[in-house]
């Protein structure tokens, strides 16, 4: 009895440091954003006053919420939807065994390593006005098709996903490489027996058992597509006039330079719903799909 | 017509070779661009963005190293560290939680579960606001402790969920045995478990590497200007101090990469597979 106690205590003993970090960098900060959304909250004098649900009656006539939001969750469907597609294309023309597809499997995960200011700051070099871009254009006489790529609303939207996509194929080749490994030759083999050309083998036997990898690169797709944060702010600094503002830019804006911290507490709290929302829907369509 | 075939996948195999280096290479154009900026002289850099350097110039380089305000070694160094301690301190949490979750399957441990996955898909700048508050609170606002401890607390469910699916592998039939020897465990723990751990600990570095070295929002905040930055910061930061001038931003650039590039070239089966392990399993 005695024994057993100490046991269980010396459990505890193993889980309890890990919590105590989580509480206190996670869970208590989360609950405090929550208290934060229903008040007038300062973080300079670390008071407000409790004004009920008016932050979020603000937030649902505020453009300055919905443009940031909207935009975020274009960015995060974009990118998921196109990483998708281009890194399976990309996967199966790497799918070789032989060393040179090798390396070139290693140079196509490098983008993924990169960290996003150096990525944005990378991207900026080719798409500022005076860019590589431009100044390829020019020299292949095509200056008809010169832009300001950053200086329109769209073209700024379009570079921040183009941007936001280019490191997100080299994850999801690499992930859908692995899938594409994990599928027994015998499979393969049996179908090209039968006469089944490559679209049909693709459609009906790879990718159907591609889809746990599919599920990987969506879920972490939106993850990232949530946070979504450097690039704007290195690229076009979330112009022209906030047209490439992200959701979390946005919080971190309202919170830190307007010192608002009460109503950006109600913008991640409404933030954190969407996720929620995000992650029901893809989890059911996980379970649908069976993996 | 098995050597027929086989013939003609012989000679579809060089078409595929050079279809695959060329779309890797458009792919990875950018990279290129990142790698040869940095020889080439700010003349160069802005006439010839593309072309190989001529003259090659390690300018650029001693540049950001010796410029006055350059405070790009002691950075570098801060970083590590920083990333070290990192690793260290939620590689210790992270795998004594996930044994503790792994060895109790009860619903207090699948409601703990469920909270860890909420902390997996929380946005850092949803909380990042009160963080800084409950810093303050603490006193560890703009130290390196306070960035050290939100990190540990941040990343501990990674690590956990990590370990814990790991600790399932390791067969309880070790603790049963240790336990009648008369250890406890905390004991087992240290002694029997955690040496059998180090797979998932050297992935859970890999990852840990990439986000800690790579992340630069929660420097810039819970540091705050007054105490020494961190790399991607510092590179922020730099990007606004060198307004046009390409040059010594893609020394630091590349500085500030290659550490986790040659990390990762090292070891980048141990990459792919702790990145990928999720995907192949039905």
């Amino acid at each position: 009895m005695n024994r057993r106690v100490r046991h269980r205590t010396g459990f505890a003993a193993l889980g309890a440091p890990g919590i105590a970090f989580y509480l206190i960098a996670v869970l208590v900060p989360l609950a405090l954003a929550v208290s934060y959304s229903f008040r007038d909250y300062n973080i300079l004098t670390a008071s407000g006053d409790w004004i009920g649900l008016d932050n979020y009656k603000e937030l649902l006539h505020d453009g300055g919420f919905w443009v940031p939001f909207i935009f975020t969750l274009v960015l995060t469907l974009a990118v998921t939807v196109v990483a998708n597609a281009l890194g399976v294309a990309l996967a199966a023309v790497l799918n070789r065994p032989q060393r040179v597809f090798h390396w070139l499997r290693t140079i196509t995960f490098i983008p993924v390593i990169l960290s996003g200011v150096v990525i944005a700051f990378l991207w900026s070099t080719i798409l500022t006005d005076t860019g590589l871009l431009n100044t390829m254009l020019g020299s292949l006489g095509l200056d008809a098709l010169q832009r300001s790529w950053l200086g329109t609303s769209l073209g700024a939207q379009v570079s921040v996903i183009v941007v936001s996509i280019w490191p997100a194929i080299g994850f999801c080749t690499v992930v859908y490489l692995a899938g594409f490994q994990a599928i027994p030759v015998e499979l393969i083999e049996a179908a090209q027996i039968d006469g089944a050309n490559g679209r049909q083998i693709f459609w009906k036997i790879s990718w159907p058992l591609l889809q746990p990898a599919l599920f990987v690169n969506v879920a972490v797709m939106m993850i990232n597509g949530f946070k979504a944060f450097d690039t704007s702010l290195v690229l076009t600094g979330g112009g022209p006039a906030g047209a490439t503002e992200t959701a979390a830019m946005r919080i971190l804006q309202v919170g830190i330079t307007q010192n608002r911290a009460g109503y950006a507490s109600a913008l991640a709290v409404a933030l954190l719903v969407a996720v929620g929302i995000t992650a029901l829907v893809t989890g059911r369509m996980a379970r649908r799909v069976e993996i | 017509m098995t050597t027929t075939t086989a013939n003609r996948k012989r000679g579809r195999r060089w078409p595929r070779v050079a279809l695959a280096a060329l779309v890797v290479a458009v792919y990875t154009f950018p990279i290129y661009l990142a790698v040869i900026n940095v020889f080439k002289t700010a003349d160069q850099i802005s006439t010839e963005p593309a072309s190989l350097p001529a003259p090659w110039t390690f300018g650029n380089v001693i540049d950001v190293f010796t410029n006055a305000d350059s405070d790009l070694s002691a950075t570098l160094l801060r970083t590590v560290f920083l990333t070290v301690a990192t690793i260290g301190g939620v590689s210790v949490v992270g795998s004594s939680l996930g044994y503790y979750m792994a060895r109790h399957e009860n619903r207090a441990s699948r409601a703990l579960l469920v909270v860890l996955l909420l902390g997996l898909a929380i946005p850092f700048q949803v909380i990042l606001i009160p963080v800084t508050q409950v810093l303050r609170e603490m006193g560890i606002f703009g130290t390196y402790a306070g960035l050290l401890l939100f990190n540990i607390g941040y990343y501990v469910p990674f690590a956990a969920l990590l370990f814990s699916r790991f600790a399932r592998s390791i067969p309880r039939e070790l603790d049963e045995a240790a336990m009648i020897d008369g250890a406890g465990p905390i004991r087992i723990y240290f002694r029997v478990v955690l040496p059998l751990m180090h797979p998932a600990g050297a992935s859970l570095a890999i990852f840990l590497a990439v986000w800690v070295w790579n992340d630069f929002v929660n420097p810039l905040i819970l540091l705050g200007p007054r105490t020494g930055t961190t790399i991607m910061t510092g590179l922020y930061r730099t990007l606004g101090q060198y307004q046009v001038e390409y040059g010594p931003i893609f020394a630091f650039m590349f500085i500030a990469t290659l550490p986790l590039l040659i990390l990762f070239l090292l070891l980048q089966d141990r990459f792919i597979n702790g990145l990928t392990s999720g995907a192949t399993k039905g």
